[in-house]
């Protein structure tokens, strides 16, 4: 068992490495020490923010999934970053350059409390019916964003790239602005790893064992989808890592979360690194999106991981 | 004067709304230019290492002799000859940050859809940064052409640019209207699903100086897709294909494939005519090209009837 942490450890580590000496522009260790600009301005923050999106998205996974009792759920099953890339757009074509973050969380909140409003019955959040409005929803503001692109096109060309994920533009600005929510939402997270243990046997279960069922869920909720919020705000839509980070987890580690939940940061933020320094090196002085390695890389490794858990359960 | 030029460029700083309404004292002001997100270029200054983001730039700055000072452009700029040597700095739609600030610049040049992201980082870094509206009008390229004649300080050398651009398309226009009769043309940008150019599009307006009537003029959207029955109901007399880097990639034969036996006219009269998609789609002097031979194609076709 701790060797298996060690090794989620030596990945985290390998990736940083790996991701801080390879680019599209070469720097050596002296360029490094006296301040090269190219690493200390755009590199070292890329890579920090990378690390905080996989670590958010792979959190926000790891909740969601508990919340859910469902092994599908992931950071965009409510529709919380169609919600962010609609409020992101709004805020470009209103020349609102000012205020993407602002509009990224808005129109992810917004999403959020519309699914809520649908799904919620007596006070309670049955998991089908968030799931399923949900999925409605995120549908509804896709083909929103789709229809905007087609029709108004031309201002949100530049988000084409954007939205299929890409730290390009990460500066210290989104670590500075993203740090506070994320280690917030952690530790906040953390205390509710305990419930999140009890509320996997369900919601009566939970309620019987003296847990706030309504308000926990809701303070979940709305704290996994801000960090995806601001996730989405700084580097587009990545899908994959929120759902597979914690299920290797799971398979390496074990469902409790408090262990899950911090080996989730830390394995889906050294997964992001270091498809991000993929997502830079495969194609130099082009870039490959972020989004389409985290998929290519994820599924397959995914589909393995489960036939051998289900070969070790036979 | 100079002290009011400052307070002026202080209050554009605080707000983008303030912007257009300071255009008009911003234009008796004329050391300072000012793009659509609020970068300020000093005309006094002279740039000598500058990045390019967009092909279209390249090849202006290159036509008014500025193409000397061009330390970096995209893995899409393939004219003038040049460029092959130029440091590329990446995509046009996504510049690498990295290998832009690794050349060290001292003036960036994108467009303004594209590249507000990277320019408020390239920004971060003390570098002037000016961006380039080239997608919706014909002015947009003389504004182009004049602001870049500003920029580098070859302004003698763009006004002249622009004069023999005006005159060769003024050119054109008039052999243009003088032609028998005048095609209804069709562009397509993709054959599944069938692609075409909408209102918004300066292309339409290329078309009429070459002397034809576009049939997808009033549509909205920029890129709409288009059915074959509304084809065959619009009937054009010619089919351009937009083929080359400049379009999708798509090839007469392609399109053919996609279009024979459904009897539309253009194609069984064999009116079905591949044009550089560089020549068109980049807003850069080029362009004027892409009308000539636009014209050349109209004036056979209205020889043949």
């Amino acid at each position: 068992m701790k060797r298996r942490g060690l090794l989620i450890f030596l990945l985290l580590i390998f990736s940083i490495f790996i991701s801080l000496f390879e680019g599209s522009v070469r720097i050596s260790l002296g360029e490094i020490m006296t301040g090269s600009p190219v690493f200390w301005k755009i590199r070292l923050p890329r890579i920090i923010n990378a690390f905080m999106v996989g670590a958010s998205l792979s959190l926000s996974g790891s909740v969601l999934q508990a919340l859910f009792r469902n092994p599908l759920a992931e950071p965009y099953l409510l529709g919380v970053s169609a919600g962010a890339a609609v409020g992101v757009s709004i805020s470009i074509l209103l020349k609102l350059a000012w205020s993407i973050e602002l509009c990224s969380f808005l129109g992810s909140m917004f999403s959020l409390i519309l699914v809520y409003k649908i799904a919620v019955r007596n006070g309670f959040l049955p998991t089908e019916d968030l799931l399923l409005a949900g999925v409605a929803i995120n549908a509804l503001l896709s083909a929103l964003l789709g229809f905007l692109m087609y029709m108004v096109g031309r201002e949100l060309h530049g988000l084409l790239f954007w939205m299929w994920g890409s730290f390009g533009t990460s500066s210290w600005g989104n670590v500075i602005r993203g740090f506070p929510i994320f280690l917030f939402t952690f530790f906040l997270l953390v205390r509710h790893a305990d419930d999140l243990n009890i509320m996997l046997w369900g919601d009566e279960h939970a309620l019987q064992m003296g847990v706030d069922v309504r308000r926990v869920k809701k303070s979940l909720l709305i704290s996994s989808s801000l960090i995806t919020a601001i996730s989405v705000a700084s580097s587009g839509i990545i899908g994959f890592v929120g759902l597979v980070t914690p299920h290797i987890v799971r398979i390496m580690l074990g469902p409790d979360h408090k262990v899950l939940l911090p080996f989730s940061v830390l394995l889906g933020g050294g997964i992001l690194v270091l498809a991000d320094a993929l997502s830079r090196s495969l194609v130099s002085p082009a870039e490959v999106p972020v989004g389409l390695i985290t998929a290519l890389g994820g599924a397959p490794f995914f589909i393995y991981l489960l036939r051998k858990w289900r070969k070790s359960d036979a | 004067m100079g002290k009011k030029c400052l307070l002026d460029m202080l209050r554009v700083k605080l707000s983008f709304i303030l912007l257009f309404l300071l255009s008009e004292i911003a234009f008796s002001c004329p050391p300072f230019l000012y793009d659509e997100l609020g970068n300020v270029i000093d005309v006094k200054h002279k740039f000598s290492r500058i990045v390019s983001l967009a092909p279209a730039i390249t090849e202006t700055l290159f036509a008014i002799g500025a193409g000397s000072r061009v330390v970096g452009v995209t893995l899409f700029d393939n004219y003038p000859k040049e460029v092959e040597r130029i440091f590329k700095v990446g995509d046009f739609s996504n510049p690498n940050l990295e290998r832009v600030i690794s050349v060290k610049p001292d003036l960036v040049l994108g467009i303004s859809n594209l590249h507000f992201r990277l320019m408020k980082r390239i920004k971060e870094f003390g570098i002037s940064c000016y961006t380039f509206k080239l997608y919706d009008t014909f002015e947009e390229l003389y504004a182009m052409i004049d602001a870049l004649g500003k920029i580098t300080g070859n302004e003698r050398e763009a006004n002249l640019l622009i004069g023999e651009l005006k005159e060769r398309i003024k050119g054109i226009e008039d052999r243009g209207k003088a032609l028998k009769a005048h095609p209804k043309v069709f562009l397509a940008l993709w054959d599944s699903p069938l692609a075409t150019i909408g209102r918004r599009s300066y292309i339409h307006e290329v078309i009429r100086i070459a002397g034809g009537f576009s049939i997808t003029s009033d549509l909205e959207a920029y890129f709409p897709i288009y059915s074959i029955e509304r084809l065959i109901l619009g009937d054009p007399d010619i089919i351009l294909v937009a083929g080359g880097n400049g379009g999708m990639g798509l090839s007469r034969d392609r399109l053919l494939k996609a279009l024979s036996g459904k009897g539309i006219r253009a194609v069984e009269r064999g009116n079905v005519y591949e044009i550089d998609g560089d020549l068109i789609f980049r807003l850069s002097p080029r362009i004027v090209e892409g009308i000539g031979i636009l014209y050349k194609v109209f004036e056979r076709w209205a020889g043949k009837d």
